[in-house]
């Protein structure tokens, strides 16, 4: 690698590093001001790119691209407008959780009203007219439109400064950011406040978007790749901190493009390729910062957590709640009595997830954790049982047996940083490890078998009915999720939650709370990892796509959807879930857009889950 | 100028106010005084909208103000200084001050930095420096100084003398005589009786949520055993 393709490199990092900054740039605001962690933003990046694109082909030539910029903008603010007014706003005072739970729904019905405007087909951009070519440094040779963007985005980051510095607007917001409550109580109207950040950062987003089209083609995929970056990014920075986002972005640029140049080194006579790093530095870098610097490059030690009302898990269940599962049970153990094959293969599929959703819950409910990387543990275990029966050729029951011990291991190793954080933090840390585990597993070639995954691991003969296989799946999924209930309700259960809900006050009384909670990871990734098996075996196979971000995504929508606060919850959630996925599937092509809307109904009119409204509408009548 | 009827307020399913009623006069200075967690702190907090009042009416210049947001509270005229203070850390004095401006109001002579550093002038000294970097004394002072920028009718100060040393406590009283003397009606709430007597013309004492005795300052001090009683530690 010759000096010159490293600058070339290191110009492209910091060009994408401009682009970067304006989208975290715009979470972190929003962030700052709200408190609501906006999953939305990445798809406004998303629609920015393509409504760039649209704009950029339908006027053409110099003016077409030009003009495609301030467009994007304009229609991202817009429509970050329209979800501030319509939904979020109904949401502010409600739990966080809950919060994110709008913002995914909104994720999915972005997603399909995408699809539904340009269809499944990525769609390349046009270059930028004038700065096509490249200007030759010495034997570099830098693209025109990189170093445009590497001056564009110290640009933005200098008029942001300008705006939150010296005008009256940007100073009630920085205001916002440190007390909102006392900012109303002094005649501000924090709504047309919140209003306004919200656009500003959608806008932020937009722009972010089109300026990356002559770089990258618009893709559906790009939503969740952008906003897991931005966090990346918000989280390292500091949230809240322009400038921490700012160094942040540079960092994160810098690193890859040392990744990418720095090519395949030799370690005595160890060849590695450092450039398959790239999936994984940034995240990497985030998990070393939390780790050390937890409040971020740029952010200051946490100011006094805003302690929200803490979710209320039911009382510990009597003899009738027993009872109804043992019912519910038998109904389940009956169903291959009268169901066909497709429904077995889908209620083994909610079983699967049911377990999954519950080994979530267990963490965010009782232990009080948000892990945006739960599928990491889900995948660790179908991998670990998937390689044991291809390479060690094991039984399948040794090999369900082995994977939630891997998992479990995998939980302790995440959990030990994890518990040293809370709330947004503890989420990032999650996605951080899961993301790394992810690309290791997607890279491996082979032992993974890479990006293909690996096949034909069905059950065995005597397993290989799709009854009998349902049955095993059963009974491994209500052991361990009754399992877990049986922990929440015992005195390692109150003690978990004595120090999620005063964790100072729970060391007090002699509760060791970070062995308390370490122990629970454990637990609940062994939990995911029997459910990422029994998933092996049920599809005969697995990809890198088991344990990739939107499965995660995925367990977080079933919990919440179902209610943290209730101990079915995750269990009305899985089904609930996976069902209405599976229906509308089948239905139509835009099940995603069907899905978001009625999780966003569930959400404006449930504001406990499912499970949790239901629990109160029983409350109300008797 | 302020009345609260009969108001109860909870945080979460926890009652703290029992049917509260109480009424400052146009122009007069009235202390709310009760021991550590008695409520009188909720009851500020209620009577500007940071916490509903589930049950009972609170007026404020004629007008109802129960169930409207703080900010509204704020402009129609009334001032809060919480105790815990509460200034911006990051922003400057005087971003902190400009943060709190509003339109003056007619008749009465409007509030600028300029006029809230003649009533503080050590924070005149200090108008560049980042607010999370002053004293606690700097910091009330600072406190009152942003509520007064909006040019309230009414203030509603909560335990303005907590925590300070005794010539910020003394700089204190005559802060708020120099108020009431503008024509500026006072609801203080204070733990120090012998602040409040200073400064005050009528009384009430909360115990448990419950307004338990109210009278003037002089016949409070008249009657030691009352005193004792309610407000002994």
């Amino acid at each position: 690698m010759t000096v010159a393709d490293t600058l070339s490199q290191l110009v492209n990092g910091l060009a994408g590093a401009s682009t970067l900054f304006l989208l975290a740039s715009g979470l972190s605001l929003i962030f700052g001001v709200t408190r609501v962690v906006n999953f939305a933003h990445g798809s406004l990046y998303m629609i920015g790119t393509y409504v760039g694109i649209a704009v950029a082909e339908h006027v053409g030539g110099a003016t077409g691209f030009w003009l495609a910029l301030p467009v994007a903008a304009a229609i991202a603010g817009a429509l970050g407008f329209a979800v501030e007014t319509t939904v979020l706003r109904r949401v502010y005072r409600a739990p966080e959780l809950f919060q994110l739970l709008a913002t995914f729904a909104l994720v999915l019905i972005l997603k399909d009203a995408t699809l539904i405007v340009w269809g499944p087909e990525d769609v390349l951009g046009p270059r930028a007219p004038g700065l096509e070519d490249a200007v030759r440094v010495g034997d570099a040779t830098l693209a025109k439109y990189d170093l445009f963007l590497v001056i564009v985005g110290p640009l933005v980051l200098a008029a942001l400064d300008l705006v939150f510095r010296r005008t009256r607007w940007g100073l009630l917001v920085r205001a916002a950011t440190q007390d909102r409550e006392m900012l109303g109580a002094l005649g501000v109207n924090q709504r047309w406040l919140f209003t306004g950040v919200f656009v500003l950062g959608s806008a932020l987003a937009g722009l972010a978007g089109a300026l990356q089209m002559p770089r990258e083609p618009a893709s559906l995929s790009l939503d969740l790749t952008a906003i897991t970056d931005a966090f990346v990014v918000v989280v390292v920075g500091g949230l809240g901190s322009l400038r921490g986002a700012f160094l942040a972005a540079v960092l994160i640029g810098v690193l890859k493009a040392l990744c990418v140049a720095l090519g395949t080194v030799e370690v005595a006579g160890w060849s590695f390729n450092v450039s398959k790093l790239t999936l994984v530095i940034e995240f990497a870098l985030m998990a070393v910062t939390l780790a050390a610097r937890p409040w971020g490059l740029g952010g200051r030690p946490f100011p006094l957590e805003e302690r929200r009302a803490t979710v209320e898990l039911a009382k510990t269940p009597g003899i009738r709640f027993w009872l109804g599962i043992v019912a519910l049970l038998v109904l389940c153990a009956l169903a291959p009595l009268v169901t066909d094959e497709y429904t077995l293969v889908l209620a083994t599929d909610v079983l699967v997830f049911t377990l999954f959703a519950t080994s979530l819950h267990f963490l965010m409910g009782p232990g009080g954790m948000a892990s945006f990387g739960h599928a990491a543990f889900f995948g660790i275990g179908a991998y670990t049982a998937a390689l044991a029966v291809r390479s060690a050729g094991v039984p399948m029951l040794v090999a369900l047996a082995l994977a939630p011990g891997t998992a479990a291991l995998a939980g302790l190793v995440v959990g030990w940083f994890c518990v040293r954080l809370s709330g947004v933090y503890l989420a990032m840390l999650t996605l951080a490890f899961a993301q790394i585990a992810w690309s290791v597993v997607f890279q491996w070639d082979d032992v993974t078998g890479g990006s293909n995954g690996l096949f034909g691991i069905w059950p065995p003969g005597w397993a290989s009915d799709r009854a009998t296989f349902y049955l095993l799946a059963l009974a491994l999924c209500a052991a361990g999720v009754v399992a877990l209930w049986t922990v929440v309700n015992a005195p390692f259960g109150f003690a978990l939650r004595a120090a999620r809900d005063a964790s100072t006050r729970a060391e007090a009384v002699g509760i060791r709370v970070r062995r308390v909670r370490w122990l629970a990871f454990g637990l609940a990734a062994a939990a995911a990892g029997l459910a990422g098996a029994l998933y092996v075996f049920a599809k005969g196979g697995l990809s890198p796509e088991v344990m990739a971000i939107p499965r995660s995504v995925d367990g977080l929508v079933m919990v919440l959807l179902g209610g943290v606060g209730t101990l079915v919850g995750p269990v009305v959630g899985a089904a609930l879930f996976t069902w209405l996925q599976d229906f509308t599937l089948r239905h139509t092509e835009y099940w995603r857009l069907v899905l978001g809307a009625v999780i966003l109904l569930a959400v404006l009119a449930f504001p406990n889950g499912v499970a949790g409204g239901l629990a109160r509408l029983r409350e109300r009548l008797a | 100028m302020i009345e609260l009827r009969e108001v109860d307020a909870f945080y979460g399913r926890a009652q703290v106010l029992f049917a509260v009623s109480l009424e400052v006069r146009r122009g007069e200075v009235v202390a709310l005084l009760g021991r550590n967690g008695a409520g009188k702190s909720t009851t500020l907090k209620t009577v500007m909208g940071l916490l509903p009042a589930r049950a009972g009416t609170v007026e404020f210049a004629g007008s109802r103000i129960a169930g409207r947001a703080p900010f509204e509270i704020c402009r129609a005229g009334l001032g809060y200084v919480p105790e815990d203070r509460r200034i911006f850390p990051d922003l400057t004095v005087e971003q902190n001050l400009e943060v709190a401006r509003r339109p003056a109001r007619t008749g009465l002579r409007a509030w600028t930095p300029e006029r809230a550093f003649e009533l503080f002038p050590s924070l005149g000294r200090l108008r560049g420096r980042a607010a999370g970097r002053m004293s606690g004394g700097e910091q009330q002072m600072l406190t009152i100084a942003r509520t007064l920028m909006g040019n309230p009718l009414a203030l509603l100060l909560d335990e303005p003398s907590e925590g300070l040393a005794p010539v910020i406590v003394a700089q204190m009283r005559d802060v708020i005589g120099a108020l009431r003397s503008e024509g500026l009606t006072l609801l203080v709430s204070e733990q120090n009786p012998r602040f409040a007597a200073a400064i005050t013309d009528r009384v009430y004492i909360l115990e448990k949520g419950r307004i338990c005795y109210a009278d003037t300052m002089q016949a409070l001090l008249a009657d030691p055993a009352t005193r004792d009683a309610h407000l002994a530690v």
